[in-house]
């Protein structure tokens, strides 16, 4: 994995004291409250509704053992014991003190570690595919193109007060994980006939109270000019983004208002202004962060492994978790597993710091020291051998992070939503809480399959509802929780966006609802159809039919 | 308003005029994007410098084929939320070329400044004169950059290739490479060895060569700690890949010996932590940890950068030196230098003389094979960064993963003829490099 450089550790040690800096100014009444915010955000603290929140940046979900300790210790000292991994590949605590927060971020910059543009109108922390660099379907590592990204924007001079937040996602993989077309930017790595790398750039893409689709304005800006590509859109988006309106600001809203094609012009105009600059990417600078990514030393190992084998044989439980929770490997011999965040009637995504604790000693044993964050707030085991997978089990057997759910209705995202947020305007951690009782049953989960369910506690969509197969958004309606449903939203390499199903539920209502969709979906599926693809070909009509026949 | 230039507070010779005020003969004044569209002409027939004052929607590039009519363009910030005057700023410098006074006025906070700054932004308005100091702080808040701007400043990406451009030989000329000799020593450095104390030495070095030559590493370090040198002996370690092995033989002969450890300060937090597991899992007492001299680091390094100029004037303050300290009460020391590690220490000796001293290599003629086994045998741990691809480890910026195939110090100081950091600069090395090896 990137590791820090003179240069990169000069950068987290000014950084940590500028902010101690700021902080002194704002206790001694120098800066005002507007004024210290956004100096405040850009190093990822929040004011939420109990307390200060602070947002740390896990750049590209990976994390080494030693980094996940210092999680844990953090945890400990500075906040409540736990923390909570959020759908961008970062972590959150939710109760640092003002005070406490130079200190911590002292305490990350030991371990390569920041929360710098977590928050505010910048450049957020680049995101990428957990499985970058093991999976079998991709062209290169994207994380080498996320470092470069990362680096490229942490206190970039012109973009760090942009109209609204920009985020940013790399994917180099034919099965989307990253979410990238619901990105500020997404990019997708190819590779062309000659054998060149080069990157299908997309803006415009995201959730909130608008979402959408990001559309393609290039399809293959070769590897060099990566930089001064990002750096025409942001300048475009920089200079004419809205800037009246906070709910009009994102780029999205700009690349629809301009359209596409327009928008489009403007950015290769700009390109064409920079792309001979000193952003153009050097062959030997890629090499040399490439070396960083470069694959572990794998033993050779056969494919198979005969304890393994036995052991599935002889532990239906752990079959069955490796079945759903275990992906190929495109090393012989090694797999790639998921932790899930989201036991039953748990609070998607939170950790605890024993819990991290273990999970850095885990990664140590059978991972080679390295563990991803996901977007969908579960944590993966990118080396295991096939013949450790076992004991890796054992090991979150005892932590309770064994549950067999990944991409099923139980492994939901949610949002903190009205129990933590200043924002929110509805509680989402105990619909995820109920949904995951009512599903509990293992056997009824694998028949409905695959489905991706996403809970918002409000419009901004961190929950990423609109990309739910099921999407639920807590709305307030005379102080009363209740939750509008969408159907059809997927985040993968054919994204679209959830329609919404109807009026919206009350609180002791969704979970019936979310009930009445599942028996809709199993009487409508056809053959081994996954729930988008039968909601893709039946759409909305019976769904609606169903839910609302009472009315 | 007062006026920050360059961190420091300035005279302003501008004055902003509103577009209904008179504009008082001779005097220099900015004026809006409006007045100049609609007084244009008789603006250009004032004997006196004229300024452009541009609201946050104003690009520069309405007056693309004008800027050259103005002494200064003044960008406003209605708030310091709006951040377009910073692509302003840019493009004025990047894309219109425009070499006349940019500056900054408005709502903008000093943690801004900098950004402006590197962005092409000469001058700011600011609210109160006193705290121009803060104005200063904060234009050095950060010393390492990442992206080009406008500025002079030289992105990350452009020094890491410049450290590596000018390690190569192909350069021998560069200043990187020159000898830190031309920098006087500090005050308090020890004495150079007298001839007396420098033949001493030899003459103990051939008699021990011939009396102890023959025994094995734990052998030899038992006669040098126990019997020639007894109290009067320490081991250095750079608590790299293999110092395992010697400091568990150290552990099993005198756990007591002084162990000198040199933190340059710009070490792997993989090694300090390596350190402490070794010492506590052997149960070393005596582990002496030196540092550079923080006055010498002051004067020399202030910035932390000088192995990016000066690698040998840098090695020369943060290593050679405290260990002359360090060694100054001794007669003797250990190294856990081996032959296999290739260029000038092909011709290690087990014995040696240096600087007055007698200088143990117990380890000279061991194998990597060897020390893998010794490592198996006693169960040590490996230095972390091992599996990462580093076999010899030393300071952070001047360590490079070896790749295979590589000598195992093919990453030390990368692409150069630099591969010893000084601290061995011993009579036979230099022999090795003078007779053109």
């Amino acid at each position: 994995m990137y590791r820090y450089d003179e240069f990169d550790h000069v950068v987290v040690t000014e950084r940590v004291e500028q902010f101690r800096n700021q902080v002194t100014r704002r206790l001694k009444g120098e800066l005002s409250t507007d004024e210290f915010r956004p100096l405040r955000l850009m190093n990822g603290l929040y004011a939420q509704l109990h307390a200060y929140m602070l947002r740390v940046a896990i750049p590209y979900g990976t994390l080494s053992s030693r980094q996940v300790r210092m999680l844990a210790h953090i945890a400990r000292k500075y906040d409540k014991g736990y923390g909570h991994f959020t759908t961008r590949q970062n972590i959150q605590y939710n109760w640092p003190k003002l005070l406490d927060v130079p200190d911590i971020l002292a305490d990350l910059a030991s371990v390569e570690m920041h929360a710098i543009q977590t928050s505010g109108n910048c450049i957020r922390n680049v995101t990428s595919d957990q499985y970058a660099g093991v999976s079998a379907d991709e062209i290169v590592d994207s994380r080498v193109y996320a470092e470069i990204l990362r680096q490229w924007s942490t206190f970039h001079p012109e973009f760090t007060f942009l109209p609204r937040k920009f985020k940013i996602a790399v994917t180099a993989a034919a099965d989307d994980r990253a979410a990238v077309r619901f990105h500020d930017i997404g990019v997708i790595v190819h590779k062309n006939d000659k054998g060149e790398i080069g990157f299908e750039v997309m803006a415009g893409g995201g959730m909130g109270r608008t979402p959408a689709v990001a559309p393609t304005l290039n399809k293959f800006v070769p590897e060099a000019d990566l930089l001064s590509y990002c750096e025409a859109i942001l300048r475009v988006y920089n200079m004419l983004g809205r800037r009246d309106n906070m709910f009009k600001a994102r780029i999205k809203i700009l690349v629809m208002a301009t359209g596409v094609e327009n928008f489009t012009k403007l950015v290769e105009d700009e390109f064409a202004q920079i792309c001979d600059t000193a952003l153009k990417l050097p062959d030997d600078e890629i090499a040399r962060i490439r070396a960083y990514f470069a694959p572990p030393a794998y033993e050779g190992l056969a494919a198979n492994s005969k304890a393994f084998d036995a052991q599935m044989l002889k532990d239906k439980a752990f079959a069955t978790w490796v079945e759903i929770n275990v992906a190929a490997h495109k090393q012989a011999g090694y797999a790639i597993a998921t932790a899930s965040l989201k036991p039953i009637g748990g609070v998607p995504g939170d950790c605890t710091a024993e819990q991290m604790d273990v999970i850095a000693d885990l990664t140590d044993q059978y991972s080679l020291g390295e563990v991803r964050v996901t977007h969908e707030q579960n944590l993966v085991f990118p080396y295991v051998r096939k013949s450790d997978l076992f004991a890796l089990w054992q090991g979150l057997v005892r932590l309770g992070l064994d549950n067999p759910n990944l991409d099923m209705i139980t492994d939901i995202i949610a949002c903190p939503g009205l129990d933590y947020c200043g924002l929110a305007t509805a509680r989402s951690i105990p619909v995820a809480q109920r949904l995951g009782e009512r599903f509990q049953d293992l056997k009824r989960q694998r028949d409905i399959g695959e489905l991706r369910l996403n809970i918002s506690g409000c419009i901004n969509a961190c929950g990423h509802h609109h990309a739910g197969n099921i999407g639920i958004l807590g709305v307030d309606k005379q102080n009363q929780e209740f939750y509008q449903v969408t159907l059809g939203g997927h985040d993968g390499a054919d994204a679209s966006i959830g329609e919404i199903v109807g009026p919206s539920f009350a609180s002791d209502r969704i979970i019936d609802a979310v009930e009445t969709i599942v028996d809709v979906y199993i009487a409508q599926r056809q053959g081994k159809e996954r729930f988008i693809d039968t909601y893709r070909r039946v759409g909305v009509k019976p769904f609606k039919e169903k839910l609302y026949a009472a009315h | 308003m007062p006026l920050i230039r360059g961190g420091n507070l300035a005279e302003d010779q501008w004055v902003h005029r509103a577009d209904d005020e008179p504009l008082p003969d001779g005097e220099p004044v900015i004026v809006s994007l409006d007045r100049w569209k609609r007084d244009r002409e008789t603006l250009l027939t004032r004997n006196a410098p004229l300024g452009l004052r541009l609201k946050s929607d104003q690009a520069p590039s309405q007056v693309a084929g004008d800027l050259d009519r103005f002494g200064v363009v003044a960008l406003e910030f209605p708030t310091f939320k709006d951040g377009r005057a910073f692509s302003y700023a840019k493009l004025l410098r990047d894309r219109h070329h425009y070499r006349g006074e940019v500056r900054a006025f408005g709502h903008i906070l000093r943690d801004q400044y900098l950004y402006l700054d590197r962005l092409g932004v000469d001058t700011i308005e600011v609210k109160d004169a006193r705290q121009a100091d803060e104005w200063k702080t904060a234009m050095g808040e950060y010393s390492v950059f990442y992206q080009p701007a406008a500025d002079a400043r030289r992105p990350a990406m452009n020094l890491r290739r410049k450290v590596a451009e000018a390690l190569k030989p192909s350069r021998p000329d560069f200043e990187d490479l020159a000898p830190a000799g031309d920098v006087p020593p500090p005050k308090d450095a020890p004495p150079k060895a007298t001839p007396a104390r420098i033949a001493a030495a030899d003459a103990k070095v051939r008699t021990f060569s011939h009396k102890y030559g023959h025994l094995s590493a734990p052998k030899l370090m038992a006669a040098m700690i126990g019997t020639e040198f007894i109290g009067n002996i320490a081991l250095v370690s750079s608590f790299g890949t293999e110092a395992a092995v010697l400091l568990h033989m150290v552990s099993e002969i005198a756990p007591d010996l002084p162990v000198v450890f040199l933190d340059t300060q710009k070490l792997f937090g993989e090694t300090l932590r390596y350190r402490d597991q070794l010492v506590g899992q052997l149960g070393l007492t005596d582990v002496q940890t030196v540092r550079p001299d923080p006055e010498r680091l002051k004067a020399l390094d202030p910035k932390g950068m000088l192995f990016s100029s000066r690698a040998n004037l840098c090695c020369q303050i943060r290593k050679v030196e405290p260990l002359d300290r360090a060694l100054a009460p001794y007669d003797a020391w250990i190294t856990g230098r081996k032959r296999y590690q290739g260029r000038r220490r092909a011709v290690l000796p087990v014995i040696e003389a240096a600087e007055g001293r007698v200088k143990i290599n117990p380890l000279a003629g061991w194998s990597k094979d060897l020390l893998d086994e010794y490592f198996t045998e006693h169960g040590l741990p490996r230095h972390p960064l091992e599996a990462d691809g580093y076999l010899s480890i030393g300071c952070m910026p001047c360590t490079d993963r070896v790749r295979p195939g590589e000598d195992v110090r093919a990453g030390r100081w990368r692409g150069t003829d630099k591969d010893e950091c000084g601290i061995h600069e011993t009579p036979a090395a230099q022999s090795l490099t003078s007779s053109g090896l």
